[in-house]
């Protein structure tokens, strides 16, 4: 199992918005994705993982989450992908973003600094 | 301004009569209170609050003085809304004195977890504030809890230096002050480190002009940053309690789910506690020009404000749904400004250093009071022994022509009470 692309460091104005692509392939096919900030698992099953950085919780239904998980179809043979978006960048979102992907025999994983730059005080 | 903060979902408390559960942490919050926005906007920045009159600008201090420096105790003052207040002087007096120690450095610092660590490099310049941070709430909690069984001692403060300061072991009442009185310090010091320019990543408060200021002041002196203050301190602070999965309703995972709700509500002391503070500027305080701001509580008031939290602590208890639920139903739910506990506080009479009480034993006590610093509450009835100490000081100094002092010497008696 390899990452079709590995994580790269990025930096952002804040108030803009993100995305870090994770896109796995291999055999036997990668099963899992899950996204982590700071070392917090962002979403998934267990509640108590979810908003990573704090304020983008998946819970609140009426404003949209700032931070997102979606699923993506890779276009490679037995590959999966996972895309983390988050909208309106805090400088508090700076951040180490990591992937692990397993495919229940393996894992393996990347890890991005995100760097967010305040245009003014 | 109170858009941005819809997405914090502090709220708690579903009260559907039958659950009675509320989570006491952030993502998985639902709330049925509205924003209330009419609110929000007397309060230049506030995360949305459940409780009505909860967060908020306590009133405004205005200090009448001489133009040129900021909040100089000097003058009267006067109010604006409600009660005229205290002045409170610009820098607000904590215990300890602005870090003039070396610079911690991440490589150096112990106890940080796995993402704290992580963290700790993208903030490097914020670790001596954040020391301070600890320090002067853990100080604070010593001199509220001076004359208490408990008086803030940690039993494990000898196992090493923990950066963040030692932490109680068992999930009481006593370690939801320090929880929450830590979180309240390190907020509280990054908004002055804000202000004060020490930081690369902030500056002073750009918070909103209050609607109800009068017209005619002028608003937008360097203020704290508490909005800094709060979101660096949830950024910082919470990330230990979420990194470990535990299983939902272990020991564990109470323990990281009351954590999460003290420091939140050790933050939001901060918010509460601060107001806005004015001064007058003109020619012998003519005050023909008034400028106000943001203004950041002291670490007493704090303290104070814990302290009357750590009194009306609500018990709870973690669900098998990985919950936080009040253990006694016919209790008001805890607000997001309230301190929560899970377990029982040890006797701290006595000596238990697993449970973490270092006992009264050797504690000087009060022989005159009847209060909890008396001998008999203190010592918890086992009696006290009585120290005669004779001291030997120098006295009625006189100053002579020139140039000398000459003093008498003095003896003194003083009685010395400690516990059995």
């Amino acid at each position: 199992m390899h990452f079709v692309r590995q994580l790269n460091n990025i930096t952002r104005d804040s108030g803009k918005s993100v995305k870090l692509n994770c896109e796995v392939t291999g055999e036997p096919p990668p099963l899992r994705i899950q996204w982590y900030m700071n070392e917090v698992p962002i979403g998934g099953s267990d509640g108590a993982g979810g908003g990573g950085g704090g304020d983008g919780g998946n819970s609140e239904k009426k404003s949209k989450p700032r931070l997102t998980v979606k699923r993506f179809q890779s276009r490679h043979k037995n590959g999966l992908g996972s895309r983390l978006r988050i909208n309106k960048l805090e400088v508090h979102d700076k951040g180490f973003f990591t992937c692990k992907a397993t495919n229940g025999i393996e894992e393996i994983q990347s890890t991005a600094i995100l760097i967010v730059k305040v245009n003014r005080f | 301004m109170n858009i941005n903060f819809a997405v914090f979902i502090f709220v708690l408390l579903i009260v559907n009569g039958v659950t009675r559960a509320y989570a006491g942490h952030a993502s998985s919050i639902k709330s049925h209170f509205k924003e209330s926005s009419s609110y929000a906007q007397q309060v230049p920045w506030t995360p949305p609050e459940p409780s009505v009159g909860g967060v908020g600008v306590g009133g405004v201090d205005v200090s009448v003085g001489e133009a040129g420096t900021m909040g100089g105790g000097s003058g009267g003052s006067m109010g604006m809304m409600g009660d005229p207040l205290l002045l409170s002087p610009s820098s607000s007096p904590s215990p300890p004195a602005l870090p003039t120690d070396p610079p911690p450095k991440c490589n150096n610092v112990s106890g940080l977890s796995a993402g704290q660590a992580k963290l700790c490099l993208l903030y490097e310049e914020h670790l001596a504030s954040i020391r301070y941070g600890i320090q002067a709430g853990l100080a604070e909690c010593r001199s509220q809890f001076l004359h208490r069984r408990w008086n803030c001692s940690m039993t494990t403060e000898n196992v090493g230096a923990p950066f963040l300061g030692p932490d109680l072991q068992t999930s009481s009442r006593e370690a939801a002050f320090v929880q929450a009185i830590k979180a309240a310090g390190v907020a509280h010091a990054m908004a002055r480190a804000c202000r004060d320019g020490r930081l690369n990543t902030c500056s002073c408060s750009r918070s909103g002009r209050p609607k109800d200021l009068r017209r005619d002041w002028v608003w937008g002196g360097c203020g704290d940053n508490m909005e800094y203050g709060y979101k660096f301190t949830k950024v910082f602070l919470d990330v230990k309690e979420k990194e470990k999965r535990w299983k939902k309703g272990s020991p564990e995972q109470g323990r990281n789910l009351m954590n999460l709700h003290n420091n939140e509500a050790g933050r939001r002391a901060v918010l509460k506690k601060s107001r806005v503070t004015c001064k007058c500027h003109g020619v012998s305080g003519s005050c023909s020009l008034i400028t106000c701001w943001q203004q950041l509580p002291s670490i007493r008031e704090l303290g104070e404000h814990l302290k009357e939290k750590y009194e009306g602590a609500i018990e709870v208890r973690a669900t098998r749904r990985g919950r936080l639920q009040i253990r006694d139903p016919r209790f008001s739910l805890p607000t997001a400004s309230d301190l929560v506990y899970i377990d029982d506080s040890p006797n701290y009479c006595i000596r238990n250093i697993t449970a973490g009480s270092i006992g009264t034993h050797g504690r000087e006590c009060n022989r005159t009071s009847h209060g909890m610093d008396g001998c008999s509450l203190l010592c918890c009835g086992r009696g006290y022994n009585t120290q005669r100490l004779v001291t030997r000081e120098k006295c009625e100094c006189k100053f002579h022509w020139c140039c000398y002092v000459q003093c008498k010497t003095c003896t003194r008696n003083a009685e010395v009470h400690t516990c059995k």
